[in-house]
Formats: C-alpha cells, structure tokens, sequence
C-alpha cells in the first residue's frame, strides 16, 4: 500500500512544483499536463482502493486509511471534473496542495490492517452515510481551494470598480466568472451532500440506538460543521459580490470539516464516543 | 412539564401570535428575528455551546470537575449548566431562538406568497422542517424514555429498567425506575456470532511512572492479531511472532532500537488462548526497567447478536420477531434494540426499550428539511449556472 500512496503523492508534488515557483494564479487554460498529473494519482488511488475491497469483500470505507483514501480520492475526481467543466484550472495547485498532505497522513496509517466491522456498522446506512459524507467533504475541501484561489487572484487584479458602487450592487466585481460559479456550486453541492450524510446518520442512529441524536463528540462536531456552514449559504446566497471576509470565513470553516474529520478524537470527550477511529 | 418544552412551547405561542394577531407590533418592534443577521448570530451561538460541550466532559460529579478545573471554575460551571449542556437553560434558549427565527420567516413569507420566487418557496419548506423536528422533539421531551430488559433463553417478562437520564449511546444514567411493558416478551433464542478467529493477541505498552513506581498504560496494538515481523513505529518496537516454542505454544521475540542499542526480549504465551486465559500474560522490562510490555489474549471480535424472542400482547396474540442491530422489533410504539449480552453468559440477552411518541414528528420534518434543502441547492445551482452563461 506505501508503495501506491508514494505513486500518488508524486504526481501531486510535481504538479505542486511546478506550480509554486511559477506567479501561481496566471491566466491559462487547463492543461492536459495537469490533468494528466491527478488522474495518475486518481488511478493509485482507484488501485488501493480496488485491494482493499478484494481483501475485507465489502466496501472499505471503515477506518482513517480507507476513508483517507476515498477522501482523496473524491477531491481528485471532482476538481478535474469540475476543472474541465469550468474551465478552472487554478484549483489544481491548491487541490494537489491538500490531497498531498491527505496522502502523508495516509502513509503513516498504510500498515494499518483492514478492520472488521463491528455490528452497528452492518447496516444498509453505512456506506450511503460513509459516500455522502465523503463526497461533501471532497466538495467542500475542493470549496476551500476555490477560495483560496479567488483570494489570491483578487489580490493580483486592481480593483476596477468604486468600493461604493459595489455596495450598492451597481458594479460586477467578478474577477473570474468561472471560479465564482465554481465557488457557488461546490458550497451548494457540498452542503446538500454533507446536509443528506447527516440526516441519514440520524435515521441510521434511530434505528440502531433507538434515538435520532446522542450528543456523541463526532455527531457533536458534524452538527457544528452543518451549522457554519448553513452560515455560509446564508451569506453567499444573499450577496452577488464575494468579499474577503466571506471568503476567508470559507477557508475557515473547512478548518472546522477538519478538526471533525481529524481533531475530535483529541478531544477530552472522545473516551465515550462511538465514532472515534 | 420540562424546562425545554415550557421554552419552546412559549416562543412559538408569542411568535405566532405577533405575526397574525398584533401585526404592527411585529413589523416595529419584533421584526429583527426573521432577519437574516439573527439566524446567523443563533447559528454560531449555537455552534459554540456544542463545541463547550464536547470540550468538558459532560455528566460528572463535582468533585470530578473540581479536581480538573478548581473550585471557582467549577462553580462557575455548573452555575452555567455546563455540566449538562445539552440539556442547559441556555442551551435550549438558543435553540429555540433558532426555531422561532425558522418560523418567523416562515410565517412572515406566507402574508406575502405572491411575492415569493422557486428558491424563497424551497427554503420556506427547509424552515417548516426544522420548526416541525423541534415540535417532534418537544413531543418526544414530553413522553420519551428509554429503558433496558436483561432476559434469559426460555425467560419471559413484562417488567424493564427506564433510564431517568436517557443518553445511552454516552452510557450516563443517573438512576433507573421500574416500569412495565402493555406486552410480555419471551426469549426463544439468543445467539451470539464471531468473525472466525477466535483468539487474538495484544500488544500493549504500559510506561513506568519514575516517582511511584507504577506503570502506566500508555497505548495498545493488533485490534486484530498481532502478526510475525510487526513494526511498531512508535515504540521502535520490532515484533516476531515464532514457532520456536512447543505447539500450544506461540513464542514472541521483541526487540527495539540498533547497533549496540539493541535490546531484546522474548515471551511465550499458549497458542490458542480463550478470552478467560486473557490474565495469562507477561512482562517484560525494557529500557532499564522504564518500559513493560505485555502481551494479553483478548476477546474475540463479535459478528453479530440475535434475539429470537416471542411477544405475547394484551391480546393475547403472539408475534414472533428477530431483533439484531440496526433490526430493531416494533410493538405497540415501543422499539425493542439489541444493545448488549451479559459476558460470560452467552444465553441471557440485553435488549434496550425505547418508547418514543415525537419520532413520527421528527421523521416528517427530516424529510421536508432534505425536500427544502435538495430543491434550495437545487434551484441556487441553476441560479449560478444561469448567471455564468449570462456573464460568458
């Protein structure tokens, strides 16, 4: 597995160098070369997945090295698909950025034998709750990237129109229609994947326990993440201008996506919990 | 009635009424609680006392908390409710900000519904949702309770333990009252299934603390079976699993660190222990005497539970059901969960009673919130998209 997740992390890393010295929000249309580049990460991915399944014969998503690699693996696949889509090739660097970090935690967990699942994990629930979750987060992470990027790019471009005029909502101080939209749509779609994950943990929750909800830490902490951002959506709906304080509460909030995924295990309430790996 | 419902109860009562009732009242005074800043502001309020709440651990005694966090603190804090905050004065004060502020923008979008475009209507039924799964809740705090039966193959009963606390899925009770069940339930088989490795070793890593003297554990590995050749990185702990010893027998070879810094250390443990050998274990002192390492037998992994169980009503009727995990049986609005066995008694099962008359509520507003968020996302999308293709 090492072997694989090290085949994966070098297209991402020279995808990165080749970026980071480089002024790294130039205009330019995507490049095959990057492309290439995470789909070659995409396929290690795909292949370590594919072992996985062929060892435990049920979906591996049980545990932080399967759902690192589902993880990664979705923002691969959604940034380049969204990236052609919209023509937004100024994800990449960011993306790659994030999916090498993902990954170097993955080699730290590679030895990890796939476990066995308990007998609450048996459920029809589990793997629609696993994937929608996942995909959200790979969306939201995805999100992040994008704002970051618009961050920077809006940094790089004077300032066109009157701040005046923007409150008023006279000016368009758009500096990359396609990376707004991607902005836009990433927010949406990543809410409404994590918002279907939550309320089918629920049912799931109901079924199992006998309760829709029980103050666990990590249900705790998905709930924060649900709230902040439903914040999110409320700001970004509202207002046709992007600001940077919007922006930087975006980069923020997907801090929060992490500590839920990483950082709650931490925490002092984490001996009780049932969703602690 | 709790303090939650009363709360509830309350806000939704004067909300509604300023709405229809006192409209001018509402529009010069009131108005700034369907206003998008307020959801906002409850929103990340709302957050914040749940991270409060995964950050001190709830449920404990005072004396538990002063030795953590000092005598003023503490006082402070259970002042604040923060013992039990989930269940806190102000916690259930912002969430029915939360819900007053969900039904006030409902409530004020429907004296106007001509005005309202496709998203406005999509995010009314997302707020009608969250208003209907606080009215279920409200329900379920008025007559909920869960409750556990330890039954026996071949017992019947009628009598269970309710939880006077009920937050099972953190294990905190604080008492427990005997109830009675409209129904008698019959244990007619119970049966416990195991992954197929029936004995596992465990390696644990206990440190010795210098001034008292006793060890300390410090970290565990091999949930699944420790295999020949481990490499344990945080320990620098080599691990070989060898046939050198007699055939009951499974012999151990740890080893840490290199050249001349090399140590190591052997054990013999029986090859096939049973859950009951898991006290069989052994020491060894590494490190000058600084580090111990035990090797333990643990219990196998259980597959499943299944309780076979025959529910006689008040009818008489009987209705034979299967109860698992995540198969729950359904009688008369209780739902009987297969929580647990007792150890060491593979026959008695532990079944967990839960009486819930809010969840049909709960369950409807869940689906209007995912029909109201899937049609928000839905239409916002098409809005976005819309707006790309104009600016192209």
């Amino acid at each position: 597995m090492s072997y694989l997740i090290i085949m994966a992390i070098i297209p991402c890393s020279i995808l990165l160098a080749t970026r980071l010295p480089l002024p790294l929000f130039q205009r330019r249309c995507f490049s095959r070369y990057d492309a290439y580049l995470l789909a070659w990460a995409w396929l290690m991915l795909a292949a370590i997945f594919i072992i996985r399944w062929s060892i435990t014969m049920r979906p591996p998503l049980h545990g932080i090295f399967d759902t690192l690699i589902i993880f990664s693996g979705s923002i691969i696949a959604l940034a380049v698909l969204l990236g052609l889509f919209y023509n937004s090739q100024r994800i990449n660097p960011p993306v790659a950025g994030v999916v090498t970090l993902l990954l170097l935690y993955a080699l730290i967990h590679s030895q990890n034998t796939p476990g066995r699942l308990p007998p609450a994990l048996q459920s029809l629930w589990f793997v629609p709750h696993v994937l929608l979750y996942f995909l959200g987060y790979a969306l939201l992470a995805i999100n992040a990237c994008a704002s970051l990027a618009y961050l920077l790019a809006k940094q790089n471009t004077p300032a066109a129109t009157p701040k005046k005029a923007i409150a008023h909502g006279q000016g368009e101080p758009t500096t990359n229609p396609e990376l707004e939209t991607l902005l836009r749509i990433t927010l949406l779609a990543g809410f409404w994947f994590i918002s279907m994950g939550l309320l089918i943990g629920t049912l799931w929750a109901k079924y199992a326990w006998g309760n829709y909800w029980g103050w666990d830490p990590k249900e705790s902490w998905a709930l924060i993440t649900w709230l902040l951002y439903l914040v999110a959506l409320h700001l970004f709906i509202k207002r046709k201008v992007l600001n940077k304080s919007l922006l930087l509460f975006n980069i923020c909030i997907f801090l929060v996506v992490l500590f839920t995924y990483f950082g709650v295990k931490f925490l002092p309430s984490a001996a009780s919990s049932i969703h602690v790996y | 009635m709790p303090i939650t419902t009363t709360y509830i109860a309350i806000a939704l009562l004067v909300v509604t009424l300023l709405v229809f009732v006192f409209p001018d009242l509402w529009k010069r005074y009131v108005r700034i609680i369907d206003a998008e800043r307020f959801l906002i502001v409850v929103n990340i309020a709302l957050a914040a006392w749940i991270v409060l709440g995964t950050l001190i651990i709830q449920h404990l005694s005072r004396e538990q908390y002063e030795a953590m966090y000092g005598k003023a603190l503490t006082d402070i804090l259970l002042f604040l409710e923060f013992d039990t905050i989930f269940h806190s004065k102000i916690f259930v004060f912002t969430l029915t900000c939360s819900g007053i502020s969900s039904l006030a923008k409902f409530l004020e979008a429907l004296r106007r519904p001509r005005q309202l475009g496709t998203l406005s209507w999509a995010a009314l039924l997302s707020h009608l949702g969250i208003i209907v799964i606080l009215l279920g809740t409200l329900v379920s705090s008025l007559g909920a309770f869960t409750g556990f039966m330890e039954l026996q193959e071949g017992q019947a009963k009628r009598h269970f333990l309710q939880m006077t606390k009920n937050n099972p899925t953190l294990g905190k009770v604080d008492n427990f009252e005997l109830r009675e069940l409209p129904f008698v339930v019959a244990l007619e088989d119970f049966q416990i299934g195991y992954y197929e490795e029936k004995s596992r070793y465990r390696l644990s890593w206990y440190e010795r603390d210098a001034p008292t003297g006793l060890y300390r554990f410090r970290k565990a590995w091999g949930q699944n079976a420790l295999e020949k050749g481990v490499h344990l990185e945080a320990l620098s702990l080599e691990v070989k699993k060898e046939r050198e010893s007699p055939p009951e027998s499974e012999q151990f070879f740890i080893s840490s660190g290199s050249g001349n810094n090399r140590k190591s250390a052997s054990i013999v443990l029986p090859h096939n222990p049973t859950p009951n050998s898991s006290k069989e274990e052994e020491h060894i002192l590494f490190n000058d005497g600084l580090i111990a390492v035990v090797l333990e037998a643990v219990e196998p992994q259980i597959r499943e539970y299944r309780s076979v169980v025959n529910i006689v009503d008040k009818n008489g009727h009987e209705h034979k059901k299967l109860i698992m995990v995540n198969h729950p049986a359904v009688q008369d609005g209780y739902w009987l969960h297969q929580f647990s066995y007792r150890k060491g008694d593979e026959t008695s099962t532990l079944l967990q009673i839960v009486y819930d008359p809010g969840w049909k509520i709960v369950l409807a507003g869940m689906v209007l919130l995912a029909l109201g968020i899937t049609a928000s996302c839905l239409f916002a999308l098409l809005q976005a998209e819309r707006k790309r293709r104009r600016e192209q």
